[in-house]
């Protein structure tokens, strides 16, 4: 079965989609065949990112956990090309982001069986190197039955003061929970730190190592979500950073 | 009149609670009694701007809403740990940072209509002029209520494609909802966007006044809610721009 890596962060805003999106794209171009799901079904954000790519989207995760199609249906492959004829290998399960369907999650929430089993069923028909999943924010029961079956957890993090604290339950729980990996990447560090002695702080802090210390760039506040970052910027700091953790989870 | 004013944004991460503080404090420097309700049970965040941690926490709104105590009793005068020179009052009203206490709000729900009751009673019992309501993201019927109590809304966003399609939602269910008066602000602005093109754009698409266009700071982000902006920084372009929204307010 491929590895399941959970993307999650305890409060919004703080940058999973974007990470989740960026990390799926770099391991496609690489040759790995990875399969990315919009799991944040009360808040999706994906298809945003993705907007391009997306025109002839029918059925999305919400139907299949419905039950009114199969996994496969609700499944679209991304084609992407850095430039250097490589074909990214990535699939792209998106949610529904309509009013109705978003409330639908919150008040319902939906079948975690059945929504793990479209995940095997996934990795399986499409040979799945890894499924990134971009959870739901915070600690709630959907985002624990994925940190239970993950066999890595990106954690993300700001340097906020907000987040401190239920990012220290999450990696408590996830330990809890004898997740096999956990990587905690600080999000959005103000230019300003120093990132060493930052990177010691959080990890005192969450009794955790730091994967990566991602520094606020206003260039990716600028592209606002319209377009695919690495992709955009190639060459960038941010770029080379997140392919580090790439060659992590590919490695780990 | 007392005023009732939800502070809401459609996705999370645009700055609510700090926006939420930083007024609260700027209506407070101008003499008014305000009361802050932190109303975002699932992940609480508030409290910690204003210097309130779990030893502090005599009740909390789950407390209220729980039948434990009366409403009044899970206001915290804030106004001393401000350390500044204010003439009025800062009551905050946090929501439990206890991860049990938070799942079991999430597990059982609680009654929107005694939470309703409560927002009057403090007004009441604490003599308010402001009740600053700090929602949880997203429409939900939690904070659909705030949002039709209220007497003002404002409605943070970023200049995101991932907030605008949400944001043009929120509007239109709070215009819906007949909202006296509803204000946005865009907040975390990069600073090489033009900052009156963005005032206009955002004005023309949600056909709403634009109260504040926020940079994005540094400062900000190296304060990372260990304080109010507005009392470290009171020269700052941000605070000057949050002093229209304290103003627009008050008229």
């Amino acid at each position: 079965m491929a590895r399941i890596v959970a993307v999650n962060s305890f409060r919004l805003g703080v940058g999973r989609s974007t990470i989740a999106t960026n990390l799926a794209v770099l391991l496609a171009l690489r040759g790995q065949r990875i399969g990315l799901i919009d799991a944040n079904l009360q808040a999706p954000g994906l298809h945003i990112l993705f907007g391009q790519h997306l025109d002839q989207a029918s059925y999305l995760l919400n139907d299949f956990l419905q039950n009114k199609c199969d996994i496969q249906q609700a499944v679209y492959r991304i084609a992407l090309a850095d430039g250097v004829a490589h074909q990214g290998l990535l699939w792209l399960v998106p949610a529904s982001p309509h009013l109705t369907e978003t409330t639908r999650m919150i008040r319902q929430g939906y079948d975690l069986d059945w929504f793990y089993r479209g995940l095997q069923e996934l990795a399986s028909t499409l040979r799945l190197d890894m499924v990134l999943i971009d959870t739901q924010n915070g600690l709630t029961e959907e985002t624990l039955f994925t940190l239970a079956i993950a066999d890595v957890l990106i954690l993300l993090s700001r340097t906020d003061q907000q987040d401190y604290r239920g990012t220290a339950i999450t990696v408590e729980l996830a330990r809890k929970l004898d997740l096999p990996r956990i990587l905690l990447i600080v999000n959005e560090a103000p230019g300003t730190a120093d990132f060493s002695i930052l990177k010691t702080q959080i990890a005192q802090t969450y009794h955790c190592d730091v994967g990566a210390v991602l520094p606020h760039f206003e260039e990716v506040m600028a592209l606002a979500s319209a377009e695919i970052f690495v992709l955009r910027y190639p060459h960038h700091p941010l770029t080379t950073q997140l392919e580090q953790i790439g060659d992590e989870l590919v490695r780990s | 009149m007392p005023k009732i004013v939800s502070i809401h944004s459609f996705r999370g991460g645009t700055g609510k609670s700090n926006t939420t503080a930083n007024v609260s404090t700027l209506l407070a420097a101008e003499g008014q009694r305000v009361g802050v309700i932190d109303t975002d049970i699932q992940s609480p965040g508030i409290h910690v701007l204003f210097g309130l941690d779990e030893d502090d926490m005599v009740h909390s709104l789950n407390d209220y809403l729980w039948g434990k105590c009366d409403i009044e009793e899970t206001a915290h005068d804030v106004t001393a740990s401000l350390k500044a020179d204010i003439d009025g009052q800062i009551y905050l009203i946090p929501s439990s940072i206890k991860a049990g206490e938070i799942a079991r709000v999430l597990r059982e729900g609680y009654d929107v209509g005694l939470l309703n009751d409560g927002f009057h009673e403090l007004i009441e019992k604490l003599d308010l002029d402001m009740l600053m309501i700090d929602t949880h993201p997203g429409l939900n019927e939690e904070t659909l209520l705030s949002i039709a109590i209220s007497d003002a809304l404002i409605i943070i966003l970023r200049p995101d494609q991932q907030d605008y399609q949400g944001t043009g939602v929120t509007v239109e269910v709070a215009r819906k909802l007949i909202v006296p008066q509803m204000l946005l602000v865009v907040n975390k602005v990069p600073t090489t966007f033009d900052f009156d093109e963005v005032k206009a754009r955002v004005e023309q698409i949600y056909e709403c006044d634009v109260a504040a266009v926020l940079p994005h700071s540094d400062e900000m982000m190296a304060l990372a809610s260990a304080g109010v902006f507005v009392l470290h920084y009171p020269n700052h372009q941000v605070s000057s721009e949050l002093r229209q929204v304290a103003a627009k307010l008050l008229a």
